[in-house]
């Protein structure tokens, strides 16, 4: 047998040139390869045509009432809302648009694009709008400026593209970037378009507030640190949500005469709550576990006698923290966050319910928060609530004690058992006569409740599959480690199923916000009832639900699509390091 | 006390432990004094692997008594987790926490178990990993990094805890040949510092110039026990004998 010796290791070669495809050929090969695929090609094309020159026909009819929806742009974004009070929108909207600005500078998405990219979307917009043009049926005037809006995009694509060469497959474009060249554009747009100027002028101050936000921003993380203001954005965006439903349904924004009336029993439950935090923390087991029990008692007693509403859920509340303070306030800096945690909780859960149970001073018959506004705050409500309870209905139900898992798991079972509407129709006529006199919350507080319960239960099926994903090393490294089951699960195993199932978790999400448009069973106008009924049935809009419709269905796919996106930069994001 | 004068910290009294209808153990008894680095050889699906990972309850034995630094092992909570707390553990699948960089990985359990401050806990993270060879591999996360490096961020995540006892279950049965030895070189340096060491391993080169004393196991009980002397050059047991003559 023959002896082989490498004389010296090779160095790496760069991989072969790809070959760039010409069209003709990527035709041949991919439409046109034998004859029967030709013929398949020649037909389905056919029938593409045929089927959008139909649609093309009838959305762009002169039969169809287009004209009626831009008229109608601020009802279905906020309905029946009392037109003098509509600056408390614009300025929840840049409450929001501040929130987002600080997000954006602290997450700072570092994603980089080529010129390329966005050169090629140009492009293939360009190709869709002529192909448009070209399918447009009759020789009415719309055909010429598609066509000739759709060749310039082409146009500016290719050349580009072609002008950049080598360098347009450069991954030097932030993203950022890219996103607020569309907010430029889209401001632009707006000045050029006939748009009302009540519409021009707050939409380009709330587009300066996002980037100025984004702007102030930046130094103050490089002051504060990312990590304290991500905790703090992250408090802010919870909170956020009250806070605008409030500040939209209530004036005045806080009506004194009752805080002051509830001070005698929150003050002395806030200062319980001190001494049981610090106790608990200090305390072993059972000493914990009896203080639990005495505050678990006198917490549902509370129910059974005339006692305020504040003071009955903060000393549910008080419970949540002295169960959890022996595992994370043990240490003295757990301790301090954990009383710091608790004065802030406490204090704003009686903000919360004591304007959810005060007089409204607005102008206005009936339930007053539609449009696109009520979707958005379902949607948003029902996504921050349902992530709780999905998550402790997982944990529930892979828990090793029987009572939690048999709660869990036949709540899971139930919810998911029966129709959106039912929850809907259950909470809004059945629920009310549970609940103690005195507290009944309005449709939307009743609707969102019920959307979070809904869409926790499928939430917590999606959390436990990433629960079970989780390789059994993990559990026993985290014991060996000598964690107790508390930490385990918070530190290890639940970041990780979360991680695993942001895909599961995004289609709920996305459906959830679809789902919303069932809240128009129970007498709410969100966007979609604005659609399909109020719009089309003003006298000067009828027969035009069709055209209202189709419209609805655009703005959802644009969300909807838009989450999915997102969702698919976060999981590449959240990839790295993982295995 | 033993006779060279030390103090017993681990005492198993006829261990026995159960998988459905399969006697996994079927009575161990033994003691391991401190500073004491024991070797258990024998074939799959002896028992060793079950016994160590009871010695920190990741397995429940059913009948029998174990003492780990005078505190016997039973069902109550708070002696398991005070145990495992003492008694570090190295997997042979490293169970690097994978969401985790590897300074976390090794922070971690030290700011919630033992209640280090942060700057503490880094401090010690990067001493340790200085000490295993790879602090420069602090803020890569476990995917990032080679088996054998990995292997030694879960000792030096171990360390961290300042065990008692450390043991080791098949610590580098995952690992490609040339890594083995880098793993190897950690254990036998922490072995010389005065470490109490127990370590399931197949790797009889370590055995032999390591081990105060090696443990054959089979079919759930001890078969034969001695220093390693006795074991390589003068076995006892028919099974030993058999064992030991087709692996070397």
């Amino acid at each position: 047998m023959t002896v082989y010796v490498a004389p010296e290791l090779k160095p790496p070669e760069p991989p072969p040139e790809a070959r760039q495809l010409g069209a003709w050929v990527w035709l041949r090969k991919n439409l046109f390869s034998t004859w029967y695929n030709s013929l398949l090609t020649v037909v389905l094309g056919l029938a593409i045509v045929a089927g959008a020159r139909g649609a093309f026909a009838f959305l762009l009819s002169p039969d169809r009432l287009w004209g009626v929806i831009p008229p109608n742009a601020t009802n279905y974004a906020v309905d029946v809302y009392p037109r003098p009070e509509l600056t408390r929108i614009w300025v929840v909207l840049a409450v929001v648009m501040t929130l987002v600005g600080f997000s954006a500078a602290t997450w700072r998405p570092t994603g980089k694009t080529s010129w390329g990219t966005v050169l090629a979307v140009i492009r293939a917009t360009g190709a869709a709008v002529f192909a448009v043009g070209l399918l447009v049926p009759g020789f009415f005037g719309g055909r010429v400026p598609l066509l000739v809006a759709g060749a310039v995009l082409i146009l500016i694509g290719a050349v580009g593209i072609r002008a950049a060469g080598e360098r347009a497959r450069e991954e030097n474009l932030p993203i950022l970037g890219v996103v607020a060249g569309v907010l430029v554009l889209a401001v632009a747009v707006i000045w050029l378009l006939p748009v009302a100027e009540t519409t021009k002028v707050p939409w380009t101050v709330e587009a300066l507030v996002l980037v100025a936000a984004y702007l102030v921003g930046r130094p103050v993380v490089r002051a504060v640190g990312e990590k304290v203001l991500k905790v703090v954005l992250s408090f802010l965006w919870v909170l956020s949500l009250p806070v605008i439903y409030l500040h939209l349904e209530r004036k005045p924004i806080i009506p004194w005469e009752t805080v002051i009336s509830w001070l005698p029993w929150v003050l002395p439950i806030l200062a319980v709550g001190y001494l049981a935090i610090v106790y608990n923390s200090r305390a072993g087991r059972e000493q914990a576990a009896a203080v639990n029990a005495v505050l678990v008692v006198a917490a549902l007693g509370t129910w059974t006698v005339p006692a305020p509403m504040a003071a009955r859920l903060l000393l549910l509340l008080l419970v949540g923290f002295t169960l959890a303070a022996p595992t994370f306030a043990s240490s003295e800096k757990g301790r301090r966050n954990f009383l710091v945690g608790w004065t802030g909780a406490a204090f704003f859960l009686v903000y919360f319910v004591t304007l959810s149970v005060a007089e409204t001073g607005l102008e206005t018959q009936g339930d007053f928060l539609g449009g696109l506004n009520l979707t958005f705050l379902l949607a948003l409500g029902g996504m921050l609530l349902s992530f709780p309870i999905g998550i402790m209905m997982a944990l529930g139900r892979t828990s090793t004690m029987p009572i939690f898992r048999l709660l869990s798991t036949g709540y899971i079972e139930v919810v998911r058992g029966v129709p959106l509407i039912t929850v809907l129709f259950f909470a809004d006529k059945v629920v009310p006569r549970f609940l103690p006199p005195g507290l009944d919350f309005d449709g939307v507080v009743k609707a969102i409740i019920a959307i979070a319960l809904f869409s926790g239960a499928y939430l917590a099926e999606n959390i436990r599959g990433g629960l079970q994903s989780i390789p059994k090393g993990q559990y026993e490294a985290a014991r060996a480690l000598g964690m107790t089951t508390a930490q385990m699960t918070m530190l290890i195993t639940l970041p990780q199923a979360l991680r695993a199932v942001i895909p599961a978790i995004v289609g709920q999400v996305i459906s959830l916000f679809k789902d919303t448009s069932l809240v128009a069973i129970i007498g709410l106008a969100d966007f979609f009832r604005m659609a399909r009924d109020i719009v089309p049935n003003q006298p000067t809009a009828l027969g035009s639900q069709i055209e209202n419709l189709v419209m609805a269905a655009v703005v959802y796919w644009i969300f909807t699509f838009s989450f999915s996106r997102a969702s698919l930069r976060l999981e590449r994001k959240l990839g790295v390091g993982t295995r | 006390m033993t006779d060279n004068g030390k103090r017993d910290i681990i005492i198993c009294e006829n261990v026995k432990k159960w998988f459905g209808d399969f006697q996994a153990l079927r009575g161990i008894s033994t003691r391991v004094f401190e500073q004491e680095v024991v070797v258990i050889i024998g074939p799959s699906g002896s028992g060793k692997s079950t016994w160590i990972r009871c010695i920190n309850r990741l397995e429940v034995h059913q009948e029998g008594r174990i003492v780990v630094d005078g505190i016997e092992l039973t069902s109550d909570v708070r002696n398991i987790e005070q145990i495992r707390s003492e008694v570090g553990m190295v997997f042979q699948q490293f169970n690097l926490f994978p969401h985790l960089t590897v300074l976390q990985n090794i922070t971690l359990a030290q700011t919630w178990v033992r209640k280090r401050t942060k700057a503490e806990a880094e401090e010690k993270a990067m001493a340790l990993l200085e000490r295993v060879g790879i602090p420069e591999q602090a803020n890569k996360f476990p995917g990032q990094l080679s088996g054998g490096q990995q292997q030694r961020v879960a000792i030096a995540r171990s360390l961290a805890m300042d065990p008692k006892i450390m043991l080791f279950d098949e610590p580098t049965s995952a690992l490609d040949p040339e890594m083995i030895k880098e793993v190897l070189d950690v254990m036998k340096e922490l072995a010389q510092s005065g470490m109490t060491m127990l370590v399931v391993t197949h790797e009889m080169g370590f055995a032999r110039e390591v081990a105060d004393r090696v443990i054959f196991m089979d079919q759930g009980q001890i078969v034969e026990e001695g220093t390693p002397e006795h074991f390589f050059t003068n076995p006892q047991h028919d099974r030993t004998k058999l064992f030991l003559s087709q692996i070397l």
